[in-house]
């Protein structure tokens, strides 16, 4: 019976100090993301980098954003309407079917039809007329009009086996049944709330990833994450917050990797329902108008916004003041728009001239474990807003919750952060969050403040059509400045970093669009 | 029954006495008064609102106990990471967690009573079906049960306190019916009987009384269960609104700082609430002392 007891016991040390010597071969990440396993359903940027790691694309993004070949080898732009794609010959979905045009064209009619989807894909898609195979390895798009950033926007387009997928749902692939791509790792475990397991792809048609199996561990909780690294039990931590940085950095065995990114935080303002959702006046009665549809209430809030502070106080200094939608040294940034100053003295003579010299009822809304300290930033607004009279309330929530509803157009005053790295420029933000909601031209999907002006319109949809790369980003920049200077329709905040935690031995550098990539980890040395 | 310290006629001194033969209660208690005074005269001591958003600044965040604000005042305790007073959001949130303790309790204790009494006193298949009812309900944790119905309800003070309630009248319920059951067959209540007095008076007049020892002292020690409960609730990012923290929240909100070194975020908070549960929890503990007959010399 002793004997039997110690053996167990050494058993279980044994185990115990080789589970904790982190293998080489293995890489486990905290990540505060559950996945959708089926790239075509729920659009969220941390599902598209989910995504990039089972499925291969035609043309993928690298990690500073530039466009580099995947799935296609070539490509030709024959005229403004059509384009031409010559295909990797020999790749192997990881059922060990070939990959040909069919799963292409597969993929590209599969975005629009899943089921039940709360954000779909399909404004990658939407400008495609037609799309045909010439031979199995040679297909033509077709698009509706011209269309000079189709390369960008078909990045943001996974290509599922159509043998695989066909009939199947997106259940399916999270059961992991269906879940066949060509990408560098293959589909092994998935359990929602706990972890995700990853086998690498031996068959890989490009560069092999240094780590044989990938273990990301959903951990919701952001200190948990911090304690699970400095434990031992994880090799990076996604989300690390900037609280944290100054302790990790202090410590020996850790680096923190960070990065300036593409997401920029701003606040939808909701702009077109007559009475807005969370508006009361000052005794906090329903309000039968919605004062924020009046540019002078919408330029005192963007005067009371303190983005320094913001900066400084709640990130730590790890994050850049933003003054539109896109981070400062991009393509398509305005140097000609600029915040209002910070008044709260002028903000509230602009309430005053309004017709609300008592101000009113306001609650931001916002996740809570979606952005770096997006709870934080809420309250922070808040304050800031009660400042200049304002009745500022706060209400954060899970974005699973969250989202759903902004779509609806629920909220008044709401957080996003948008990564800018899809198009690479402000198309992307301008034409789904403010184009006015036209869901069979694919503007507008994401449009929660009802933002609707035919000018910007009209600027967006030229834009979107203009080869010339000098005139395109004149186009956008006057939708920008229409946006934000003379409408004041949203509230920028500022550009985040993004930030990992790192156990020293393993080698990470971040992309600017802030997808983790496990392709990208290395063991040090 | 005749030497029950409940009787009108046994003066409070004479149960102060017994009461404070224990020094610990007896502190306890002093600490605990003290508590409820600080909570309740709150507004009147602190050097601002913390539950105002004009009144604080994130200008003033994450500084340690003893910093001055930008206008003069002394952070005694540090401040949260809005820029709180650490000390003044304690008072406050004390009187949150007091509140919805003590409200919660005594509703809870009202409605499990009633339906307690209730059910013993109608006996037979009345009493069966309402018992499985209370089943169903101590069969389910009953913070799973506040988590629940917060879910549903969503967020606030009085949302929390029904939570509460709905969570924890099971409990009273089933200890009231308990005593009654056996009160009822005791010889006074044959007595009252007897004397066809009417049925209200009956239970009102003579069962409740002499159900009330045991009630109390788990009253009381369910008032600490509920501080708790809140406080775990608030902690978990559900219950009260963020910009109201009760102290659950603000130990949550520290939690995230604690190994950065800035540990008065959520250390004091929790120091706060420590002391409020652990002297609750000895008053009632001496309580149940006193009125157990069997530990009376």
């Amino acid at each position: 019976m002793m004997r039997k007891f110690l053996g167990s016991a050494l058993a279980a040390c044994m185990l115990l100090s080789w589970s904790g010597s982190a293998s080489t071969q293995e890489l486990t990440v905290a990540t505060p993301n559950d996945p959708s396993v089926d790239p075509h359903y729920l659009y969220l940027s941390t599902n598209a980098a989910y995504a990039r790691h089972i499925f291969g694309k035609l043309v993928d993004r690298d990690e500073n954003a530039r466009i580099k070949p995947g799935l296609a080898v070539s490509w030709a732009n024959v005229d403004d309407l059509t384009w031409e794609f010559k295909l990797r010959e020999g790749v192997k979905f990881h059922d060990g079917s070939d990959f040909d045009a069919d799963d292409v064209i597969f993929s590209v009619n599969r975005i629009p039809n899943v089921p039940n989807n709360p954000a779909s894909y399909v404004s990658n898609t939407n400008m495609i007329d037609t799309i045909t195979a010439t031979d199995p390895y040679s297909i033509v798009i077709k698009t509706k009009d011209p269309y000079p950033l189709l390369l960008r926007r078909i990045s943001g387009v996974s290509i599922v086996s159509s043998e695989a997928v066909e009939g199947g749902t997106t259940a399916d692939f999270s059961s992991g049944k269906i879940a066949v791509g060509t990408g560098p790792y293959k589909f092994s475990e998935y359990i929602p709330g706990d972890r995700y397991v990853l086998a690498r792809n031996e068959d890989y048609w490009g560069d092999k990833p240094a780590y044989e199996k990938v273990t990301f561990r959903i951990m919701p909780d952001a200190a948990s994450r911090v304690a699970a690294l400095l434990g031992g039990d994880v090799d990076i931590v996604e989300g690390f917050s900037p609280s944290s940085v100054e302790t990790l950095e202090q410590r020996d065995g850790f680096y923190v990797a960070k990065r300036a990114s593409a997401r920029t935080l701003w606040l939808y303002i909701d702009t077109s329902n007559d009475a807005s959702p969370f508006v009361t006046d000052s005794d906090g009665n329903p309000m039968d108008v919605n004062p924020l549809k009046d540019v002078r209430v919408r330029q005192a809030l963007a005067m009371a916004i303190d983005r320094a502070a913001i900066v400084e106080r709640i990130m730590g200094g790890l994050a850049e003041e933003a003054n539109q939608l896109v981070p400062m040294g991009w393509f398509s940034h305005n140097p000609d728009i600029e915040n209002p100053p910070l008044d709260a003295e002028g903000a509230k003579a602009l309430l005053a001239e309004a017709g609300y010299p008592d101000g009113f009822g306001l609650t931001v809304h916002a996740p809570n474990d979606r952005y770096v300290n997006d709870g934080k930033i809420a309250q922070a607004v808040a304050q800031m807003l009660a400042r200049i009279g304002i009745d500022a309330k706060v209400e954060t929530m899970p974005k699973s919750v969250y989202f759903g509803r902004l779509n609806k157009q629920e909220f008044s005053l709401s957080m996003i952060g948008w990564d800018n790295s899809l198009t690479g420029s402000s198309l992307m933000s301008l034409s789904a969050a403010f184009h006015t909601r036209e869901p069979d031209r694919g503007y507008g999907g994401w449009n929660a403040g009802g933002y609707s002006n035919a000018m910007f319109d009209s600027a967006i949809e030229s834009a979107e059509q203009e080869f010339d790369m000098t005139r395109h980003e004149e186009l956008l920049n006057e939708a920008m400045h229409i946006l934000i200077q003379e409408d004041r329709a949203a509230i920028p905040l500022h550009s985040q970093f993004t930030i990992l935690g790192v156990r020293d031995g393993v080698d990470y550098t971040p992309r600017v669009d802030e997808h983790f990539s496990a392709m990208l980890a290395a063991p040090a040395g | 029954m005749t030497n029950s310290p409940l009787e009108r006629q046994s003066p409070v001194r004479r149960f102060w006495n017994e009461y404070s033969e224990s020094k610990v209660a007896a502190f306890a208690f002093f600490v605990l008064c003290a508590i409820v005074l600080t909570a309740f005269a709150g507004p009147f001591l602190t050097i601002q609102n913390p539950y105002d958003l004009a009144q604080i600044s994130i200008l003033d965040s994450s500084m340690p106990p003893g910093s001055e604000s930008m206008d003069g005042a002394t952070f005694f305790l540090g401040t949260d990471d809005q820029g709180r007073d650490l000390l003044s959001a304690i008072v406050y949130g004390l009187r949150i967690s007091l509140l919805v303790g003590v409200v919660s309790g005594a509703l809870a204790v009202v409605m499990g009573t009633a339906i307690g009494i209730f059910s013993a006193y109608a006996g037979g298949r009345i009493d069966n079906a309402i018992m499985r009812v209370v089943d169903l309900f101590l069969g389910f944790p009953s913070f799973l049960i506040a988590l629940i119905c917060l879910a549903v309800l969503g967020r606030g003070a009085d949302k929390v306190v029904l939570a509460l309630v709905l969570s924890q009248w099971a409990n009273f319920a089933r200890i009231v019916r308990g005593v009654a059951i056996v009160e009822r067959e005791k010889e006074y209540m044959e007595a009252a009987k007897g004397l066809a007095l009417p049925k209200t008076r009956i239970v009102f007049g003579h069962l409740l009384p002499n159900c009330m020892p045991p009630l109390i002292v788990v009253s009381t020690m369910n008032v600490a269960f509920s501080i708790t409960l809140e406080a775990s609730l608030s902690f978990l990012g559900v219950g009260l609104p963020i910009t109201e923290p009760s102290l659950g929240l603000l130990i949550s909100n520290g939690y995230e700082y604690i190994l950065t070194g800035k540990h008065w975020m959520s250390v004091y908070p929790g120091v706060a609430l420590l002391i409020t549960v652990a002297s609750i929890n000895l008053v009632a503990d001496r309580l149940r002392d006193v009125f157990n007959p069997r530990l009376n010399k």
